[in-house]
C-alpha cells in the first residue's frame, strides 16, 4: 500500500509541479515576483485539501495544480489591471457557438484523440495564442501586450489556431 | 444522456492539453531560478507540514482489496537519540520531540553574520533504471524515478529554515558518509519513503536532505549519498538557517475538524458553495451494484472498475484495516472483510449569476463523523482502485470535459449563465461505516462553504 505522509505529498508536489507552475503563471504576469506570488498562493491554497490528493504524480494532479494555478495567476493578473486603472473594455463579441460538434454518444476517449490530433496540427505560435484566448480568457488586446504583436495579428492567429483545431472535429465527425 | 462539448468547450480542452505538454516536456519554467523568499517559503511550508502531522496522533483508515500485498511487520528498534553539535558555519541539534509519532526534529543555528554561497546538488550515483524526473537544474528538489515510474529519490538542500522535521522515524544513525557529517533516519513498518539522510556540510553552511523509497536499501542510499556533489552556482550569498517568521502559512496544530450542527442539511435543502453556485441533494440510492449506470460515465470503465465487481455487477469485498504510529513503527491493522457499496446520487447545481462560472473548485466526497465527537474524518484508500482515493466519486455525469480523470469531481463542471443542471455522481463507501457516512461538500472558494447531508435513501 502506498502511504505517504503530508509531508512527503507536499515535497513532491513541489519537486513535481512548482516549475511548471511558475512558468503557466509567468505566462500572462509576466513578472518573476508575482508568478512566484501564484505559485505560493497556489500552494496555500491546496494545502487544506492535502489529505485528499493520493498520488501526486498522477494526471488527475496534475490537472488539479494546473486549475489552480491558472485561476490563481488570473486573479492576480485581474486585480493588477484594476490596481493599473488600465482597464480595458474588450469590444469583441466572443461568438458563442454553442453548436455541439461532438456526437451526443461520443465517447470521452474520442474526444480527447480528436483534442490530441489538433494539438499536433497546431504550431506553437498558435498554441500560445490559443492558450491564452481559451484557456486564461484574455482579450486580443491583453494577449497582443503580452505577447509584444498587434491586435490584428492576435486576431488572425486565433482565428487560424481555430480553424486548424476545427478541421480536427470536422474530419473526425465525418469520419 | 448529456454531453455538453461544443466549440468553445473544444478549444479550452485543446488548450488546456496544450499546456499539459509543455509541463510534461520539462520546458515550462525550466530557466527559471526560485528567489530566497520562495525557497524559505516552500522550506517552512514543508517543514511546518511535518510539524503539524506529528502533532496529530491519529489513525490513518485504508480498505484495501483481499489481493493487495500484506504489510510487512520489521522488527521494532529502540529510535537512538542524542543532540550533538558539529563546528564550522553552523551548529546543529537534533532531539526527539514526540514520542507518540516517532518525531525527530533539528534545530539550526548559523553563525553571527555569516553568509554562505549558493549550491546546485550534482548526483554522481544513482541506482540502476533510475532517471531524473524534475529538478535538473540541481537546485530545486530533484527528483529520481525508476523508468516504469515507480519507486523515488527526493533529494534537496535544506538550509533556508532554522529547523526541520521528520514524523514517523524509528532510529537514527549518526555517521560520516563520503567525509561529511549524516544522519541516517529510518521508518520502520509499512511506510513509502523509509530511509532520510541528512548530510551536514559544516564548513559550506549547506544541509542536504534525501528521501529515499523503500525498494532502495540502507546501503544503496548511502552509496548514492556519497556520491552527491555541491557546486557553487556563482551567485550571491545569502543568510541560511533563518528563522521562520512569516506566519501568513505558519500552520496551527490540527485539532479534529468537529462539524456543527449548522453545517448538517437535509436532503432538499440549497447549499450555497459560492456567492453564485448553490447544489441541491435531491435524492440518494444506495445501491450494491453498478448495474445500468452509463459506463461512460466511469472512466476507464474496462480496467478501472471491472476488475473489483463481480459478474453480477457487485463489488467484490475489501479488507478493512488502518495505519497507525506504534511500538515505534508504522503497522497496519486488520478489521477484517468489508463490503462496497455506491451512494449514486441525484443533485440540482444552479448558477444564479449572469456569468459563466468555470473552475469552482467543489469538492463532493463521503466523510464520516463520530456520533458523539462529531468529529469528521475521511475513510480512506480503497486499495487498488485507480480512483485511489475511495471518498472521492467514481462515477460523474456532469463533467464539461474530455478525458477520463473528469468524471470523479464536481469542479470539473462548467455552468453558464443562470444555468440549472441536474447532475448524477456516484461514489463508493463501504457498508460496515455506513452508520457515520455523510455526503460532503466543500467548496474551495472564498465562502469556504461546508455541508453534510446523511447518507441515508
Amino acid at each position: 500500500m502506498r502511504i505517504y505522509t503530508d509531508k512527503e505529498k507536499l515535497e513532491q508536489l513541489f519537486a513535481l509541479y512548482e516549475k511548471q507552475m511558475y512558468g503557466t503563471a509567468f505566462r500572462i504576469l509576466q513578472d518573476t515576483g508575482q508568478a512566484e506570488d501564484a505559485v505560493q498562493d497556489a500552494f496555500l491554497k491546496i494545502m487544506p485539501r492535502l489529505s485528499q490528493i493520493k498520488v501526486p504524480d498522477s494526471i488527475e494532479t496534475k490537472r488539479l495544480m494546473l486549475r489552480i494555478i491558472r485561476s490563481t495567476a488570473i486573479d492576480i493578473y485581474r486585480k493588477n489591471r484594476r490596481e493599473w486603472e488600465h482597464t480595458i473594455f474588450d469590444p469583441e463579441d466572443i461568438q458563442k457557438n454553442q453548436k455541439s460538434f461532438m456526437d451526443e454518444n461520443l465517447s470521452q476517449i474520442e474526444n480527447r484523440q480528436m483534442i490530441q490530433r489538433a494539438l499536433l496540427a497546431l504550431d506553437q505560435k498558435y498554441r500560445e495564442v490559443l492558450e491564452l484566448k481559451c484557456y486564461f480568457g484574455l482579450s486580443h488586446r491583453e494577449i497582443g501586450l503580452l505577447l509584444e504583436i498587434t491586435e490584428d495579428t492576435v486576431a488572425k492567429r486565433y482565428e487560424r489556431a481555430k480553424k486548424i483545431a476545427l478541421k480536427m472535429i470536422g474530419d473526425d465527425a465525418c469520419a | 444522456m448529456r454531453r455538453d462539448i461544443n466549440e468553445e468547450k473544444f478549444l479550452k480542452n485543446v488548450s488546456e492539453e496544450s499546456i499539459m505538454k509543455s509541463w510534461d516536456s520539462g520546458e515550462e519554467g525550466k530557466d527559471h531560478e526560485f528567489s530566497r523568499d520562495y525557497k524559505e517559503f516552500r522550506q517552512n511550508l514543508i517543514n511546518q507540514t511535518g510539524a503539524v502531522e506529528l502533532t496529530n496522533a491519529k489513525k490513518r483508515h485504508f480498505f484495501k482489496t483481499p489481493f493487495g500485498v500484506a504489510a510487512a511487520f520489521a522488527a521494532v528498534l529502540v529510535l537512538s537519540v542524542g543532540a550533538y553539535a558539529i563546528s564550522g558555519l553552523f551548529t546543529v541539534k537534533s532531539e526527539e520531540t514526540n514520542q507518540q509519532q516517532g518525531g525527530y526534529t533539528y534545530t539550526f543555528e548559523a553563525q553571527e553574520g555569516i553568509t554562505v554561497q549558493p549550491m546546485k546538488i550534482v548526483p554522481g550515483y544513482l541506482p540502476e533504471g533510475y532517471v531524473e524526473t524534475s529538478g535538473g537544474d540541481g537546485i530545486s528538489l530533484c527528483k529520481y524515478h525508476t523508468e516504469d515510474g515507480g519507486s523515488g529519490i527526493t533529494i534537496g538542500l535544506n538550509n533556508y529554515s532554522d529547523t526541520i522535521e521528520f514524523p514517523f522515524i524509528s532510529e537514527v544513525e549518526e555517521t560520516e558518509i563520503g567525509g561529511v557529517k549524516a544522519d541516517v533516519l529510518t521508518r520502520n513498518g509499512d511506510i513509502e519513503y523509509n530511509h532520510i539522510i541528512m548530510m551536514f556540510y559544516e564548513e559550506l553552511g549547506q544541509v542536504v536532505t534525501m528521501y529515499t523509497y523503500k525498494d532502495i536499501s540502507v546501503e544503496e542510499a548511502k552509496k548514492i549519498a556519497e556520491n552527491i556533489k555541491l557546486e557553487p552556482t556563482g551567485e550571491e550569498a545569502y543568510t541560511p538557517f533563518v528563522e521562520n517568521t512569516n506566519k501568513d502559512y505558519e500552520a496551527e496544530p490540527e485539532a479534529p475538524q468537529i462539524v456543527g450542527e449548522e453545517q448538517i442539511i437535509q436532503k432538499g435543502d440549497s447549499m450555497e458553495m459560492s456567492e453564485n453556485l448553490s447544489f441541491v441533494v435531491k435524492d440518494i440510492e444506495l445501491r450494491d451494484n453498478v448495474n445500468g449506470l452509463d459506463e461512460n460515465y466511469f472512466g476507464n470503465y474496462s480496467t478501472d472498475l471491472l476488475p473489483y465487481i463481480n459478474a453480477d455487477g457487485t463489488f467484490k469485498t475489501v479488507e478493512l484495516g488502518y495505519t497507525t504510529w506504534e511500538n515505534n513503527e508504522m503497522i497496519s491493522v486488520d478489521e477484517g472483510e468489508g463490503h462496497v457499496k455506491l451512494a449514486y446520487v441525484t443533485m440540482e447545481v444552479q448558477n444564479h449569476s449572469d456569468e459563466t462560472l468555470t473552475d469552482t473548485f467543489v469538492y463532493g466526497n463521503i466523510m464520516n463523523i463520530d456520533p458523539e465527537t462529531k468529529a469528521c474524518g475521511f475513510t480512506d484508500i480503497l486499495e487498488g482502485w485507480w480512483r485511489a482515493s475511495g471518498t472521492d466519486p467514481m462515477y460523474y455525469d456532469g463533467s464539461d470535459y474530455a478525458g477520463e480523470e473528469y468524471s470523479k469531481h464536481l469542479f470539473y463542471s462548467d455552468f453558464v449563465a443562470n444555468e440549472t443542471r441536474e447532475i448524477h455522481m456516484a461514489i463508493p463507501y463501504v457498508q460496515e461505516k455506513e452508520g457515520s457516512a455523510y455526503l460532503h461538500f466543500d467548496s474551495m472558494s472564498e465562502s469556504q462553504a461546508e455541508y453534510f447531508v446523511k447518507l441515508t435513501p
